[in-house]
């Protein structure tokens, strides 16, 4: 696109969407992907497939916390589950798509849900998040949350879809138990380029880098693609524009949305779908990324190894899914007794998505499921 | 592009790792503008401009090779014939310059090989010129013997003098000129969509010459001239006046977007440039016809491409009155020609996709034309198995609100 010379735009006679100061104005909504047939398979919300845009948002009426209680993991309903085992505390740290805290000492019992995050301040304050990891990196605790602000479009992809802004951000604190605050103050700031969709990053550190690997969504883009951005030494912003790893199309277990009759948002939306990616090495020191897709049996763990061993890639997928049967979004953990856990979100029939705990072995050079733990 | 938005860093700049991803691109143009330039500044810019704001060399992308013995559109054809003869090889005329020698035959349609045919039926000669791919002009006294091929543009320095590729030649008469419409290509590289497809330039361009033969020459005084943004692959542009505005309508490949569009611009009154925004007026996705190229086992240029095609854009009004456009597209028996009607009569829409294919079975790229003595045909190029593209023309109703297909003509 920086190839686009003044040759190519002349004749066109106006800039509508731009005022003359430069600044981008407001994305006009318009008409999406066709509808989904009345009970058909479809994720998230209906959404309306005319340019009117989501209900306004509820007035932020400060809603009850929710009482804090001490519940197994079977009663705990959450997507895209993570947790986060502190050594200091010999505690376990469980969060995920809301973003609230479970704390368990055993991984059977957790205490929660807490609320550990003050958005105060910025875009983000009163925003539903998803996807939240927790990492430790040097002496502070960084929490990843995707935020996303249906009333801030960034793009509308003409007959396909309202683009709202979708980032992944990165929160800071001195415990693992929050409060968790902006890394960077500013009201506006997006840690990824600001008409880009981006969910689902996570945290990845190689040869004292650290990287933000996150999802570029298919919604946008219709082949979803997972890419990394290095991020500088305090981590408050990128340091280069963001490197493609792959896209969805390219592993053989996802599916063509529409062809495996899955619609999203109620909508009918072709293309391949990139989620979660999470990053792990064997103990034979390969590197290898979990991640998830829609597949024959709807929802799906895969995972990809680099050839090189570093984040580079080449990334090669396995032929078939790691898990399957509406399974994903997994992560791998290990225990106080140095067990390696994967935990993965799965949903029964039309039920709610709930965590499951696997082992998993990993002391060859491909991870192996192994039985169910929880 | 995004880089480019009003928040770019000047430390992004020399970066070649940037990630072109390309749905954006639709906005790269106003990005470009808020970016660099003002509105107000490009108000004030003369129509012939040609210098370009500073470039950045694209870097090649890996492209995922298709699995051995796929079949697939432009792949090496491995199977042989029946009668054991050597494939005929495929043609691939570089050029159907009015400058280079040729050898003029005459032969049968049968005889014939091309993609995309279109006939023009002019008037003021009483003779019909066939063209395509490759966009050398045949010419015949009565469909069934034609003799060519002649050389059809003059395109000596013009950026297509040296072009590798002229696909989906077109002829139409407009205000009493005639006009050419083909797509060029040329090596140079315009977007890297990464760990898909390199793309290469490819514009259609729209010539002009005062009889049907030709030579037919650009006509926009700047030699470097795109109907289009110059990144944008463009292919199969055709021809459509409604109410006196004459309108490019065009293909906006899939190998850049995955689901391939159809798209219009408005054109000056002399058809040599764009003066209006593109249009879009449909997905391939959004028809029935068409399949996922990867899931329906089709490879592309020997590389595992996922996404919807369009193809091949014809516009046509039905006797009562209805506009319809004839695109194609593949599918379950591979090639085929998908119909669509503006439900509302104009080039707006919106299109309301057939949801079957007008025909199928390998063929499609067709397009309609009213022979000198009145009767509707259609022509389209129909392949058997992996041998060549032939034209065939069918017999069409238009009576009705919808065009019927009847028997073969020739």
């Amino acid at each position: 696109m920086i190839a686009l010379s003044l040759t190519s735009i002349q004749g066109v006679a106006t800039a509508q969407q731009h005022d003359q100061s430069g600044n981008q104005s407001k994305i006009v909504p318009g008409e999406q992907a066709p509808p989904a047939d009345p009970g058909q398979r479809n994720f998230g919300g209906m959404l309306p497939a005319t340019g009117a845009q989501r209900p306004a948002r509820r007035p932020m009426t400060p809603r009850p916390e929710p009482k804090i209680e001490t519940v197994a993991l079977e009663q705990i309903s959450m997507s895209d589950p993570y947790i986060y085992p502190d050594e200091k505390s010999h505690t376990y740290y469980l969060t995920g798509t809301g973003g609230r805290l479970y704390k368990s000492k055993d991984l059977k019992m957790w205490t929660g849900p807490f609320s550990i995050i003050d958005l105060s301040g910025t875009w983000m304050d009163g925003l539903f998040v998803a996807a939240a990891e927790i990492h430790h990196i040097g002496n502070k605790y960084y929490y990843a949350g995707t935020w996303s602000d249906h009333n801030h479009l960034i793009e509308y992809v003409p007959l396909r879809y309202n683009v709202p802004r979708n980032q992944t951000q990165l929160l800071v604190a001195d415990s693992p138990e929050g409060p968790y605050k902006p890394l960077v103050a500013d009201h506006e700031f997006c840690l990824g380029p600001e008409n880009w969709d981006i969910i689902d990053g996570t945290l990845y550190e190689e040869n004292g880098t650290t990287y933000m690997v996150f999802v570029h969504e298919w919604t946008q883009l219709i082949d979803g693609t997972m890419d990394y951005m290095p991020l500088s030494k305090d981590l408050t912003h990128r340091t280069a524009e963001p490197t493609t790893m792959f896209r969805a199309s390219a592993a053989p277990w996802s599916k063509e949305m529409n062809s495996i009759g899955e619609a999203t948002f109620g909508l009918k939306m072709p293309g391949w779908v990139t989620d979660g990616p999470e990053m792990f090495r064997t103990k034979t020191g390969k590197l290898g990324m979990l991640w998830a897709s829609w597949g024959e049996h709807r929802y799906a763990q895969g995972i990809a190894y680099s050839t090189s061993g570093s984040i580079k890639g080449p990334w090669v997928h396995q032929k078939e899914a790691f898990k399957e049967d509406n399974s994903g979004h997994g992560m791998l953990f290990t225990t106080f007794e140095g067990k390696r856990l994967f935990i993965i979100h799965h949903v029964e029939a039309n039920g709610p998505r709930k965590p499951q705990i696997w082992e998993a072995d990993d002391s060859g050079d491909k991870l192996v499921l192994g039985k169910r733990y929880l | 592009m995004y880089t480019l938005s009003a928040h770019s860093d000047s430390i992004f700049q020399n970066n070649n790792n940037i990630t072109l991803h390309y749905l954006a691109m639709k906005k790269l143009l106003t990005l470009v503008m808020s970016g660099v330039l003002s509105s107000a500044m490009m108000a004030q810019l003369p129509e012939t401009i040609s210098q370009p704001v500073a470039k950045k060399q694209l870097v090649p992308t890996v492209t995922i090779p298709a699995p051995p013995g796929s079949k697939g559109f432009g792949m090496p054809q491995t199977t042989k014939p029946a009668n054991g003869k050597a494939p005929a090889p495929r043609p691939m005329r570089g050029s159907a310059s009015a400058n280079d020698p040729r050898d003029i035959t005459t032969t049968t349609l049968e005889e014939m090989s091309m993609s995309d045919p279109y006939v023009f039926a002019d008037p003021a000669t009483k003779t019909y010129y066939l063209t395509g791919s490759g966009g050398a002009i045949y010419k015949s006294k009565d469909l069934k013997t034609w003799t060519g091929p002649y050389g059809a543009y003059d395109t000596r320095g013009t950026w297509m003098a040296d072009a590798k590729f002229v696909a989906a030649a077109e002829i139409h008469q407009v205000n009493g000129k005639y006009y050419y419409a083909a797509s060029f290509g040329s090596n140079e590289l315009v977007d890297v969509v990464p760990r898909r497809y390199n793309v290469r330039r490819h514009q259609t361009m729209i010539l002009e010459a005062d009889k049907a033969d030709g030579p037919y020459k650009l006509k926009n005084t700047n030699p470097n001239y795109d109907y289009l943004p110059h990144s944008w692959d463009i292919i199969d542009g055709t021809i459509y006046v409604e109410n006196g505005q004459p309108y490019m309508v065009f293909v906006h490949e899939w190998m850049q977007t995955f689901d391939g569009t159809m798209e219009y611009v408005k054109l000056s009154p002399d058809l040599s440039k764009t003066i209006s925004e593109p249009v879009m007026l449909f997905r391939a996705s959004e028809s029935p016809c068409p399949l996922e190229m990867v899931g329906n086992g089709e490879m592309t240029y020997g590389l595992k491409l996922p996404g919807w095609v369009t193809d091949g854009p014809e516009l046509f009004r039905t006797k009562t009155g209805k506009l319809g456009m004839l695109w194609a597209s593949w599918g379950v028996k591979r090639y085929l020609q998908c119909i669509a009607y503006s439900q509302s009569g104009t080039i707006d829409g919106p299109w309301i996709q057939e949801p079957k294919p007008f025909i199928d079975n390998n063929t499609g790229h067709g397009m309609f034309f009213t022979t000198l003595e009145g009767k509707r045909m259609f022509i389209v190029h129909h392949a058997d198995g992996d041998g060549p593209r032939k034209p065939q023309i069918w017999e069409v109703d238009d009576s009705g609100d919808k065009v019927v297909l009847g028997k073969r003509f020739i």
